[in-house]
């Protein structure tokens, strides 16, 4: 039981662990990258917002209009110049509405057109895109430890008189250090949130299931404390029991014994009188020891004695009806046991002791039936069998069904047997094995008393 | 055995009024024999070791059954049985355990350490007379006892 709970607590810790760490790298990464493309994407709509103001702000829509200009490279490399005092641009490119290089730094490549760049072909159909380069040159050797790229961000240009009519492209290189610097910045206060706010719900997590289990274990010391005790109170009481009825069996024997003496040696001093008391003594010594054998078998019921074996139900039975009627010296009674009851695996004495019992108790209570009669049955009820014995006596007010199966409850002064003590003793014996026993019964209609018990008892009780 | 012969029962019992009565049961059976009543386990054990007031052999004669109550003040029925059956001269004397007591561990532990019978006493005078005497007869009529005593 302690094992298992550690097991628990150690379950929980990884578990949650391994939870919260998968989270926390999720959210991380997410965040990181959401926040990352927002401002990659505010940079470039900065840098073409500032491209477009230029070519307004300085008439230079000629660059891409005019034939004539292109004879003249001077006239846009002082044009342009604008465009490369801007911080973090390195160089720049212009490129005509058809997709043909107009201007570039380098003249091998004025004229000629590239048709399978994808992203000249977006912005030659109206937006604004970019093409990220990882930095390879050797002298870029350091700011590729800080993951600076090449952007290449192509700027579509429209005419200044028509909104929408395209006049070309201008292409800007840029080297966006500051951007990758924020960027960095960004991401380690992410990562470092993620990681923190990981870490306190883990801690806050396992304090509570910590303090739950050290609660738990605390309530189940103390369980197990008051068990053991009771166990120990149930050990004495059951020894006491045994002790004090065994040294009550031997008084019990010595006073018969003694009344026996008295009535073999001196019977003929008695008189009848005398006879008669020494009679009413030994009936009230022998009810006495039925008291206490019954006491004794109770005191027993929760001991499992002998291992289950394979019963016979009806042979039983019958072998125990027998016994039981020849015991009570009971006048005839008509008792009706099926040829089959079934097979049980269970405790042959605890059986015997239900049948002797509840028969005995039908007999006993007969009331003034002139022609009793015992009928004894059983119903399947799958891994439970219900047995039960009717009786055409008298009959049990309801009022009394429960208070019945209470120790030394009897509804009726009787002078012979009826202790008080049997029905408690079938009650006990089929509980213990997980079974339940009540009476079906109303005034003048006869009782019928019924149990289930499981067709294979366990092999310890289970309350002992 | 020869069936006349006259035999010896030491009955170990602390209950006196028990002792009485298996006493007069046994002896209006009719058969020859005697009868020694120990009150306690000491005393049985004092008996069969011949001392104190037990050291004459020709009063104190070996016993060819013993009767033995479990409950025994001093020393237990149980312990007597033990020390009985582990000694080599007295363990092939019969032990008759009788108690009141139904306890299915007692039966038990009693054959375990070797008792040839366990029996319970009744509650009635004439149930126990009874008992006792069918104890007598089987012991000395049906049972064979060994003759190298």
């Amino acid at each position: 039981m302690r094992r298992s709970r550690l097991d628990l607590l150690q379950r929980f810790s990884i578990l949650s662990f391994v939870s919260i760490v998968a989270f926390c790298a999720g959210l991380g990464w997410v965040t990181s990258r959401v926040l990352t493309n927002a401002m990659l994407a505010g940079e470039w709509k900065d840098t073409a917002g500032m491209v477009r103001y230029q070519i307004r702000a300085y008439h230079l829509e000629a660059l891409f209009t005019d034939p004539a200009l292109r004879a003249d490279p001077e006239r846009y490399r002082s044009s342009l110049g604008a465009f490369l005092n801007v911080p973090e641009v390195v160089k720049v490119k212009v490129w005509d509405r058809e997709g043909a290089v107009i201007w570039a730094t380098d003249p091998r490549i004025i004229g000629k057109r590239f048709p399978d760049n994808p992203e000249l072909r977006t912005a030659l159909a109206g937006d604004v895109s970019v093409q990220l380069k990882p930095l390879q040159k050797a002298e870029h050797v350091y700011e590729r430890e800080t993951f600076v790229q090449l952007a290449e961000v192509y700027v579509p240009i429209f005419a200044r008189d028509a909104p929408g009519t395209l006049i070309g492209v201008l292409e800007v290189y840029k080297t966006p250090y500051a951007l990758y610097a924020t960027i960095r910045g960004a991401r380690l206060t992410v990562w470092g949130a993620v990681v923190m706010g990981g870490l306190l719900l883990y801690l806050s997590l396992f304090w509570i299931v910590r303090v739950a289990s050290l609660s738990q274990r605390r309530l189940e010391r103390s369980l197990e404390a008051q068990s053991a005790e009771l166990r120990h109170r149930n050990t004495t009481l059951e020894f006491f029991v045994q002790s004090v009825s065994h040294d009550l069996r031997n008084t019990t024997l010595a006073i018969h014994g003694v009344a026996g003496c008295l009535l073999e040696d001196h019977g003929g001093a008695l008189g009848d009188g005398g006879l008669r008391l020494v009679r009413r003594l030994h009936a009230n010594v022998e009810r006495q020891d039925m008291l206490l054998k019954d006491l004794l078998t109770l005191s027993r019921a929760g001991e499992a004695m002998s291992p289950p074996r394979e019963i016979e139900l009806a042979v039983l039975v019958r072998e125990v009806v027998a016994e039981t009627l020849t015991v009570l010296e009971s006048g005839p009674v008509k008792v009706t046991v099926p040829d089959s009851l079934g097979v049980l695996v269970a405790r042959v004495d605890d059986v015997r002791a239900i049948f002797e019992h509840l028969v005995a108790n039908a007999v006993t209570f007969m009331g003034d039936q002139p022609a009793p009669e015992i009928e004894i049955g059983s119903e399947d009820r799958g891994a439970h069998v219900e047995l039960y014995v009717r009786d055409n006596g008298p009959g049990i007010d309801p009022d009394y069904h429960a208070k019945i199966f209470e120790l030394f409850e009897r509804l009726e002064a009787t002078e012979n047997r009826g202790t008080g003590v049997g029905l408690t003793i079938v009650k006990r014996i089929v509980e213990s094995v997980g079974g339940r026993v009540w009476v079906e019964s109303a005034p003048g209609q006869g009782a019928t008393f019924r149990f289930t018990v499981p067709r294979v008892w366990p092999p310890a009780y289970l309350a002992a | 055995m020869d069936p006349r012969r006259e035999v010896t029962i030491l009955l170990v019992e602390d209950n006196p009024d028990h002792a009485e009565l298996t006493l007069r049961a046994l002896d209006d059976d009719g058969a020859p024999k005697k009868v020694f009543w120990v009150k306690d386990g000491q005393e049985a054990l004092e008996y069969l070791h011949r001392r104190q007031q037990y050291a004459d052999a020709a009063t104190s004669p070996r016993p060819d059954l013993i009767l033995l109550d479990l409950k025994l003040t001093k020393i237990g029925g149980t312990e007597v049985l033990n020390r009985i059956k582990a000694e080599e001269g007295l363990r092939t004397i019969p032990v008759v355990m009788l108690t009141t007591s139904e306890r299915e561990r007692e039966v038990t532990e009693s054959y375990r350490a070797g008792v040839n019978s366990f029996v319970t006493k009744p509650a009635r005078f004439n149930d126990f007379v009874a008992q006792v005497r069918t104890i007598a007869a089987y012991w000395f009529g049906t049972n064979r006892a060994p003759e190298a005593w």
